[in-house]
């Protein structure tokens, strides 16, 4: 059986660092995807991202598992690294701060079987959608940006931009009533 | 297009969050982790953790000890002339701290007047998203119950057009009076957006007025109101108006009117 976070943490304090690779591997993508949707540049996100985790593994043997999960832990600490470095990075105007905030929730949920049995099945309904409406659907929830920022990149009226993601939230209700996963 | 629900919205509204934040992860390259400093192996034992502060503890005491000795006056009596030197240093001392007091009382004023300010900011922003959202509510109850009402004046229409002749024209006449259409035109004018729109809107209240005051026994006046009627086709001009932008409450009176003169086409 796979081991918790929390032995994962007990076996790089003691010395075992294939755990703390574990743990880094296990979580620097929510990590970097959250710094990219606070608006850093990709190489600054991924600077941003080793910065968390050098202060994550410096102050590791000060998380207390019974205070409460690893996940809500770390991302203070990322908000800390985003907040500090906030100057460096472009006007996010087209990126949706609540986007930012739901990286860590789907980590936190990640592992729950059926979150999984719910997202590999609205996988396979995004991609049976018409292409234009599955990519404003990937630029609002995988890119994070806001209507606003999609209607500009598509050059089309934001109006038409939420109309298109209502629609698509109906259809993949549908498909997920057909597959028999939307109780 | 089918509509969900809130909950069920909200439901898929979380799941494709999950879902972007999943793709999202997966699109980046993975890097390898950053070059760690030596951790402590396990938890340090309790001299060990406590040691380092105790001695700068002692440290921090002996200096500002040494500190004091060395500043302070020697004692004021014992040797009159350098206790009379002292003197106005001492109360050069106090007038600078009675001086600090009154700046720090005056900071203290200030920020207690900001803090005030800026409570009374918060609570106006709060009392007024408090006001916004109880009147997009309203408006959303107003909405909700027009809906309603269209759908039971749709099927008053359909049923009419079930039972032509005078029942069929009577259904009609009770369908526009629930509805208070009449009323509700008179209460819409001055909504009328241009003259094209009022125009459109006179036609629909004159036949809506001649429907109320048609006697439905007399078969000449109801065939005759009824040629009248099929002889109009103000669809096109209601698309316009709705396309125009006409007010929401002057758009449902004119498709409402256009359904109730839709069924005198067919009952008649």
């Amino acid at each position: 059986m796979e081991p918790s976070e929390t032995e994962w943490i007990a076996r790089g304090l003691n010395g075992d660092n294939a755990a703390l690779d574990r743990l880094y591997e296990s979580h620097a993508g929510w990590v970097r995807v959250y710094l990219r949707r606070c608006g850093f540049a990709p190489a600054d996100a991924d600077d941003l991202t080793q910065e968390v985790f050098v202060r994550v593994l410096k102050s590791l043997h000060t998380f207390d598992a019974r205070r409460g999960a690893f996940v809500p832990w770390l991302a203070a600490i990322a908000h800390n690294v985003a907040r500090k470095s906030w100057a460096r990075r472009p006007s996010p105007d087209h990126l949706d701060p609540e986007m930012a905030e739901a990286v860590f929730a789907a980590a936190e949920n990640a592992d729950k079987p059926e979150t999984r049995e719910e997202i590999a099945a609205l996988r396979g309904c995004i991609s049976a959608l018409p292409p234009d409406t599955a990519k404003i659907v990937r630029l609002r929830y995988v890119e994070g940006m806001t209507t606003r920022g999609i209607a500009t990149a598509e050059n089309l009226p934001e109006a038409t931009v939420r109309l298109r993601l209502d629609e698509a939230k109906a259809a993949l209700e549908r498909c997920l009533k057909s597959k028999g996963v939307w109780g | 297009m089918s509509q969900m629900n809130g909950q069920n919205n909200e439901r898929m509204e979380q799941l494709l969050r999950r879902w972007g934040a999943e793709e999202a992860v997966s699109q980046w390259p993975a890097t390898p982790a950053p070059l760690l400093p030596p951790l402590p192996v396990g938890r340090l034992s309790w001299p060990a953790r406590w040691l380092p502060t105790a001695a700068a503890f002692v440290f921090m005491v002996t200096g500002v000890w040494l500190y004091i000795a060395s500043t302070s006056p020697a004692p004021v009596g014992s040797n009159a002339p350098h206790g009379q030197a002292q003197a106005p240093d001492g109360r050069e001392q106090l007038d600078r701290a009675l001086a600090d007091l009154a700046e720090t009382q005056r900071l203290l004023e200030t920020w207690k007047q900001a803090f005030a300010a800026e409570a009374t900011r918060l609570r106006q922003a709060a009392e007024s998203a408090l006001a916004a959202r109880q009147d997009v509510e309203k408006k959303l109850a107003a909405i909700e119950a027009r809906q309603a009402a269209t759908v039971g004046l749709i099927q008053q229409v359909h049923l009419a057009a079930a039972t032509p002749g005078e029942k069929g024209i009577l259904t009609l006449q009770a369908a526009a009076r629930e509805n208070h259409l009449l009323s509700r035109g008179a209460e819409l004018r001055d909504r009328l957006a241009n003259q094209a729109v009022r125009r459109l809107f006179d036609t629909q209240e004159t036949f809506l007025s001649q429907l109320d005051l048609l006697d439905p026994g007399n078969r000449n006046e109801l065939e005759t109101f009824a040629d009248r009627v099929r002889s109009l086709d103000l669809g096109p001009q209601i698309d316009e108006a709705i396309r125009g932008g006409a007010d929401p409450g002057v758009t449902q009176w004119l498709i409402e009117t256009q359904l109730i003169l839709s069924g005198v086409r067919r009952a008649s």
